[in-house]
């Protein structure tokens, strides 16, 4: 087995992991900082996939109070108040530094400056971007920039656990796609910047490789988790029956712009649950169209119709090009006709608990971006999602680079790790794990969804606990090298985890906040304004609760 | 009934093998591959990470033509068979994956330099910034590298990709390094090599014109 050292080892290469990686060499060039990423280089995980834009307070009628407000509300006040407030007093500097550091363009108006726009749950328009290839643009540059900082880059290479010793953390443990043969990386610092889990739920918004790994390694290491019940789903995901295509999002500014939502029976039904009808909230619009479909009102697909016709052909083209494409792929004219959309799991507002350096619990382990909780709260505001992920990845690099040095390096074995990764090749007539990951997904989106209650969640965690015990059953064939069939035995074992936390954690919360809905505790209550935490002790999930953190009195 | 031919590489191993099945109708390529992996055949191997024609992980030969997988729809094949082969002028890794290593060599080669210069911005003009954007949100797939015939017999050629961002860099104010990008664009691999066929602007599924790009290098370089 190959084995590596190096001072900092960062796992992802979003908009968490390029930050981090930029920043530690940047802060001390002299530093060796490998990074590895389970996707392509830059090509992989959400930060691509970002349309809308990053939020960021530039102009002086704006201010970062006023952004902190907007998050904090978004977040029904789970969010973990420090975090949020270094969010958006972060972001300007960060987004300025993009921009000189990196060469990243933003949108500007005809004065030159940086065009902002607004996205729901704001009070100003905050939000920068770049057409609707934000994401493209600002991880194609900063790729570039790490790139040509000569970074040891693992691509294709996915951290498969954590090197853990006496709670400390030492490293991890990869395994290349190409070559199938794992490697052991020493580090002083590893920072975790793995992205979130959306695709626990079948229908998802996210990049195809993401199943919740980073927050299942951080269980495993040990470290505590938080909020993992609060799960975002963007209201209006396409609907492409049978294709991967399924569940992409359609922009949340056709609906800004004036798009309306119908049922099948031809009524514009957002009325009845909210006055702001389309304008409402990604989770008060989600809820809408679930309600529709659950009663039996929805499309022949299961979704519901989102039409912008009425706002005339000329206008779509010019607006919406990306979507009008996106459309046009599974055979609908958005100029012309109504689409069909229905929620589409997005965002998870949960992770491993962090302060505002990005330290876990564990010494060794940073955390930035998706993996990361508390920043968000109950529900996470579009373009906040980005925002997060470069202001804490850029904190991270900063931290590692600053302490990197103090840290010694250790060796740990990784026989345990490597034969729980090989275990299904000692079997052979075993389950399709791609078809058992399919099953849990179903489970998930079916039983712990937009919309939940005590009686499906529990189905839903003995159904899981069922496929906890059916996962060591799976086999795989073929060469080890790019096999997606081991691939996904490897993602499916930590989806089952973290779809475990987010069903505990959802059933011990009793009441309806932000994202999190129970249709048997359907109001909020003010005496759920606290943190539920989850980790692992003696082999057993355990579950927590903790105050919400708050800012000194004598800061503000 | 959809019939797929695909092109298959292992270990110096080179074959065709034929896979039939039922898709439904608004099937991508990507689709096809994912449903022949999980159904008929676990040992094949394709790239994907967006699924949105985002990333530009999924670039390949689609009946002799690149494409991304994700954005190709079977029914718009026209063709009662469809045949798939990874991208050329690249090294085939396995199956339908190649090396893009030689590619964003040729990238970095072009340079990215921007000072830091935290306390003064700078901004491009208007009508610079608009040739740029135009320029711009290349998504690193490859298509017009696999596409470019002098490529495939010129291998230290920059390419299009590459030297269409040499373009939007040359322009950006804000970049440090246009003297020496420009030596290496007009030396032995660079944009005098292009035979201005037009490949790679047929090919981009962003609709950028690295010819375009190139023969305005070429007046200036
Ligand atoms: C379709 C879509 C649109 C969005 N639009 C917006 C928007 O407009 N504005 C906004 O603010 N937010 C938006 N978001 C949310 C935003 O994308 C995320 O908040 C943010 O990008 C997360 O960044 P990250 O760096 O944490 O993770 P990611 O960008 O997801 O990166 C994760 C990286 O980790 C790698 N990885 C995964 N597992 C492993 C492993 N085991 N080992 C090693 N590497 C691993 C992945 O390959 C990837 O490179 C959107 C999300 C989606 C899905
Ligand atoms: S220029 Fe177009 S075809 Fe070439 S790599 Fe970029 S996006 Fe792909
Ligand atoms: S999967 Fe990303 S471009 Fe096709």
């Amino acid at each position: 087995m190959e084995e590596l050292e190096t001072d900092i080892l960062v796992l992802g290469s979003g908009g968490a992991g390029l930050m981090a990686a930029l920043y530690a060499l940047d802060t001390n060039p002299k530093l060796n900082v490998t990074l590895a990423t389970k996707g392509l280089f830059g090509k992989s995980g959400c930060t691509r996939m970002v349309q809308g834009g990053y939020n960021v307070v530039l102009s002086p009628n704006d201010s970062t109070e006023r952004h902190f407000q907007d998050t904090m509300l978004g977040g029904h006040w789970l969010n973990n108040h420090i975090l949020a407030r270094t969010l958006v007093e972060d972001a300007p500097v960060v987004v300025h530094e993009m921009w000189e550091k990196a060469g990243v363009r933003f949108a500007r108006d005809k004065d030159g400056n940086l065009h902002q726009k607004g996205l729901a749950g704001q009070t100003f328009d905050r939000t920068v971007h770049h057409g609707d290839l934000t994401g493209i643009e600002i991880v194609s540059r900063l790729s570039e920039q790490v790139r040509a900082r000569g970074t040891r880059i693992l691509e294709e290479c996915r951290a498969v656990d954590l090197l853990v010793e006496d709670g400390e953390v030492f490293g991890a443990v990869l395994l290349p796609a190409r070559t199938g043969e794992f490697i052991a990386v020493r580090a002083k610092i590893t920072v975790l910047a793995t992205g979130g889990s959306a695709p626990i739920f079948s229908v998802s918004s996210a990049s195809l490789e993401k199943c919740g790994d980073g927050y299942a390694l951080a269980y495993r290491a040990g470290a505590t988790l938080m909020d993992m019940e609060m799960s975002q789903f963007h209201p209006t995901g396409l609907v492409a029956p049978g294709s991967r295509f399924n569940g992409s999002v359609i922009a949340e500014e056709l609906r800004a712009a004036g798009g309306h939502l119908y049922n099948s029976e031809n009524e514009r039904f957002m009325g009845k649950y909210n006055p702001r009808f389309e304008k409402a909230t990604r989770d008060e619009v989600s809820r809408g169209c679930y309600f529709e479909i659950a009663a039996g009102r929805g499309t022949p697909n299961g979704g519901v119709w989102l039409d912008v016709s009425h706002l005339g052909a000329k206008a779509v083209e010019e607006l919406f090009p990306g979507m009008l494409e996106r459309c046009f792929l599974i055979g609908r004219d958005l100029r012309k006709e109504p689409i069909e959309v229905c929620p589409t799991s997005h965002f998870e507002m949960g992770g491993v608990r962090i302060d505002r350096d990005c330290h876990s619990d564990l010494p060794g382990l940073l955390v930035a971006g998706e993996d990361s909780g508390g920043v968000h709260g109950a529900n996470r505001l579009g373009g906040n999602g980005v925002a997060d992920s470069t202001v804490y990845g850029r904190r991270a690099g900063l931290r590692a680079a600053n302490t990197a040095l103090e840290r010694r390096m250790k060796k740990v074995d990784p026989s345990r790790s490597i034969s729980a990764a090989l275990s299904p090749w000692e079997r052979t007539g075993g389950e399709q794990p791609q078809a058992l990951h399919a099953e849990f997904r179903d489970v998930m989106w079916t039983k712990v969804g937009v919309v939940r209650d005590a009686t499906a969640m529990s189905e839903a965690i003995d159904a899981l606990q069922a496929l906890q015990q059916r996962i060591d059953h799976v086999s795989v064939t073929g060469s080890r090298a790019y096999n997606l069939t081991w691939q996904s035995a490897l993602d499916v074992r930590n989806a089952v985890t973290v779809g475990q936390m987010v069903a505990q954690c959802a059933l011990i919360r009793q009441e309806s906040r932000g994202a999190h809905y129970r249709s048997d505790f359907s109001s909020e209550d003010p005496s759920w304004t606290k943190n539920l935490t989850v980790r692992l002790e003696s082999g057993q999930m355990r579950f927590g609760e903790q105050e919400v953190v708050r800012e000194p009195a004598a800061a503000r | 009934m959809a019939h797929a031919r695909i092109d298959r590489f292992e270990a110096g191993r080179r074959w065709t093998q034929d896979y039939e099945l039922e898709l439904p109708p608004q099937s991508t390529v990507l689709d096809l591959l994912f449903e022949i992996q999980q159904r008929l055949d676990q040992t094949l191997s394709f790239r994907y990470s967006c699924r949105n024609w985002m990333c530009g992980s999924c670039g390949m030969l689609v009946n002799g033509r690149e494409q991304l997988a994700c954005r190709t729809r079977l029914a718009d094949l026209d063709a009662p068979a469809v045949q798939i082969a990874p991208l050329r002028n690249l090294p085939v890794v396995k199956d339908l994956i190649v090396d893009l290593a030689p590619f964003f060599e040729k990238w970095n080669a072009v340079g990215v330099a921007f000072p830091d210069q935290s306390q003064k911005p700078i901004a491009n003009p208007q009508k610079t910034q608009q040739t740029i954007d135009a320029h711009s949100d290349c998504i690193t797939c490859g298509l017009c590298y696999s596409a470019c015939d002098v490529l495939s017999h010129a291998s230290d050629f920059l390419g299009p990709a590459a030297l269409n961002r040499a373009y939007t860099l040359q322009l950006d104010a804000r970049d440090v390094a246009h003297q020496k990008r420009g030596a290496t664009i007009a030396a032995d691999g660079g944009v005098f090599r292009c035979h201005s066929m037009g490949q790679c602007t047929n090919v981009c599924p962003k609709g950028l014109d690295p010819l375009a790009a190139i023969a305005a290098l070429k007046r200036g370089a």
